[in-house]
C-alpha cells in the first residue's frame, strides 16, 4: 500500500479511492480546512456579532436542521460583556451595590479598546467564501 | 427504538470482542452495549423501504447511519413528504450536501477529513487515531441533539424536518479548540506533539515505575506544588528556581528541564503512589489507566458507575445508563409490523 500511496499526493490518493468507491481522505491540516470545497458547500464556519471584532469567524453547529436551524445569535463573548445583562436584568442588582463589587475585584468591567479586526480579515474573505466578511 | 436489521443481522454483530471470547450474532459487546433497550425487527434488503413506508405512519424519528446513496435508496427524503409529523436524523460521512455528498466514509476518514487526525501522534509519525469510535459517537450525539431539538418544533407544530449530520463536520467542530479560527488568527501551524505539549506547564505523559502518568501542571500553583514535591523526593533543588515560578510561559523555555525534572520524580513511583500524593499536594496528575485499571478504580466504583448488563443470557459489568438488554436478531418482528 505504502509503495503505491508514496506515488501521489494525498489529495490525489483520496480522489483515485473514492472514485473506486473506497473510502479514503487527506488528513487535513488547519489550513485545509479554510479552502475544503465541502465544508465551504455546507457553510460549516460562519460569521457572528463579536463586541469587540464586529464581527467574529466560528464553527457552525454540525447537525443541521433542514425547517428550524436556528440562528447563532453571536459569537463568543468578549470578557465582561453581559455584566449589566446578568448583575443588572438577571440579578437585579443596582448600580451601587455593582460598583461595590467592582471596586472589592469580585466582578471586572470589559476593559474599553478601539474596535478590532482580526488580523486575517482583510485576505481571508479570498479563500473562505461568506457572506459578510467585515 | 426499533432496528432493522438483514437476515445475518446488524454488521455490528459481528464485532469483537464476544462474550467469553466466542462469536456469536447475540455475544458481540459491542452490539450488547450500544443497543441494550432496543427492539429488533427482520426486514428482508428488499422489503426494507416498504418496512419503513410502514413503521414512518406511527414513528415519530427515522435514525438513518450509512452512505448517503443507501439514503436515497432508502426513499428517505419523499418518505418525509409523505409523513409530514416525522423527523428524519442522517448521519452519513460527509452529509447529504456538498461536492462530496457521495464520498465514502468511516471513523479514520472523518478523523482525517475533520482536521482532527492531522494533531495527533508523534511529529515524525503519521497521524493516529484513537481506539474506540470516538467520532462516530460524537456525530450521533450531534444527531441526538439535533433530533431532539427537531421532535420539539414537531411537537409544537406538527411538521417534521431532516437533521443532517456530517462525520467530517463533527470531528472539525470537535478541534475547534486548535481549530481553523485559531489558526488563521496566529498563523501558527498546529502539529503532532505526542504525549507532550511543548509549553513548559509540564504538560504530558511521564514515566512511572509501572506505565505512565499525566500531568497538567497549567497553573502557578500546580507547579509550585510540583516543583515542592521534586525537590523533596530527588533532591534536585534546580526545580524551586524562582525563574521557574509563575504560569505556563515562565517554563515555556526551559521545558526540557521541567520535563526532566518531573520524570525524575515521577519514575520513583508507581502510578497510583503519583496519584494518590500528587493530588494530596494539589497537582494535576491522573494515572494513565489501561482497561484493568478502569474496572478497578475505586472512585468509579464509589459513583455508582457500572452496572450490570445481560449479553446472551449472561450479566457482565458495564458502564451505566442503559435499560434492559440488546434483542435477540428479530426478537419483535412480529410485534412491530402486526401493529403497521
Amino acid at each position: 500500500m505504502s509503495a503505491w500511496t508514496a506515488r501521489f499526493t494525498p489529495r490525489e490518493v483520496a480522489y483515485r479511492l473514492q472514485s473506486a468507491g473506497v473510502p479514503a481522505s487527506p488528513a487535513l491540516e488547519l489550513a485545509e480546512l479554510a479552502v475544503s470545497p465541502q465544508l465551504e458547500a455546507r457553510g460549516f464556519y460562519r460569521l457572528g456579532r463579536h463586541a469587540r471584532f464586529g464581527q467574529d469567524l466560528f464553527a457552525g453547529y454540525p447537525a443541521q436542521l433542514s425547517r428550524t436551524p436556528g440562528e447563532v445569535a453571536s459569537a463568543g463573548p468578549a470578557l465582561g460583556e453581559h455584566n449589566d445583562y446578568v448583575l443588572g436584568e438577571l440579578l437585579g442588582l443596582d448600580e451601587a451595590e455593582r460598583r461595590r463589587l467592582l471596586e472589592a475585584g469580585v466582578v471586572f468591567e470589559m476593559p474599553s479598546a478601539p474596535p478590532m479586526k482580526r488580523p486575517y480579515f482583510s485576505w481571508i474573505r479570498h479563500f473562505l467564501r461568506l457572506e459578510g466578511w467585515p | 427504538m426499533i432496528r432493522l436489521e438483514p437476515p445475518a443481522g446488524d454488521p455490528l454483530r459481528s464485532r469483537p470482542p464476544f462474550l467469553g471470547g466466542r462469536h456469536g450474532l447475540e455475544r458481540s459487546l459491542w452490539w450488547a452495549y450500544w443497543n441494550a433497550g432496543k427492539k429488533s425487527v427482520l426486514v428482508e434488503a428488499e422489503a426494507e423501504a416498504a418496512a419503513l413506508e410502514g413503521l414512518a405512519g406511527t414513528a415519530g424519528l427515522i435514525c438513518f447511519s450509512g452512505p448517503a446513496e443507501r439514503y436515497d435508496a432508502l426513499g428517505l427524503a419523499s418518505l418525509r413528504g409523505r409523513h409530514r409529523s416525522l423527523v428524519v436524523s442522517s448521519v452519513t460521512p460527509f452529509g447529504l450536501s456538498g461536492p462530496n455528498r457521495s464520498w465514502k466514509g468511516g471513523e479514520l476518514v472523518g478523523w482525517a477529513a475533520g482536521g482532527a487526525a492531522a494533531l495527533v501522534g508523534d511529529a515524525d509519525r503519521a497521524p493516529v487515531v484513537p481506539y474506540g469510535e470516538l467520532g462516530l459517537i460524537a456525530a450521533g450525539r450531534f444527531a441526538l441533539m439535533g433530533s431532539l431539538a427537531a421532535l420539539r418544533a414537531a411537537c409544537r407544530d406538527g411538521e417534521g424536518q431532516l437533521v443532517d449530520v456530517s462525520l467530517q463536520e463533527a470531528m472539525a467542530f470537535l478541534t475547534s479548540e486548535t481549530g481553523l479560527p485559531t489558526f488563521l488568527d496566529d498563523l501558527i501551524p498546529r502539529t503532532r506533539m505526542g504525549s507532550h505539549r511543548i509549553s513548559g506547564g509540564p504538560f504530558g505523559h511521564f514515566p512511572s515505575s509501572d506505565g505512565f502518568v499525566h500531568i497538567g501542571a497549567a497553573q502557578p500553583a500546580h507547579w509550585d506544588a510540583l516543583a515542592a514535591w521534586i525537590s523533596e523526593e530527588t533532591g534536585e533543588e534546580s526545580a524551586l528556581d524562582e525563574s521557574l515560578r509563575g504560569n505556563l510561559s515562565a517554563r515555556f523555555h526551559t521545558h526540557e528541564l521541567v520535563d526532566y525534572l518531573t520524570a525524575q520524580l515521577t519514575r520513583l513511583h508507581t502510578k497510583q503512589e503519583l496519584f494518590i500524593e500528587g493530588q494530596r499536594r494539589g497537582v494535576t496528575l491522573a494515572p494513565v489507566n489501561d482497561v484493568p485499571a478502569v474496572a478497578a478504580d475505586p472512585h468509579l466504583e464509589a459513583a455508582g458507575y457500572w452496572a450490570e448488563l445481560e449479553v446472551d443470557g449472561t450479566r457482565v459489568r458495564a458502564p451505566r445508563g442503559f435499560r434492559g438488554r440488546a434483542p435477540r436478531l428479530g426478537e419483535h418482528t412480529e410485534e412491530v409490523m402486526d401493529r403497521c
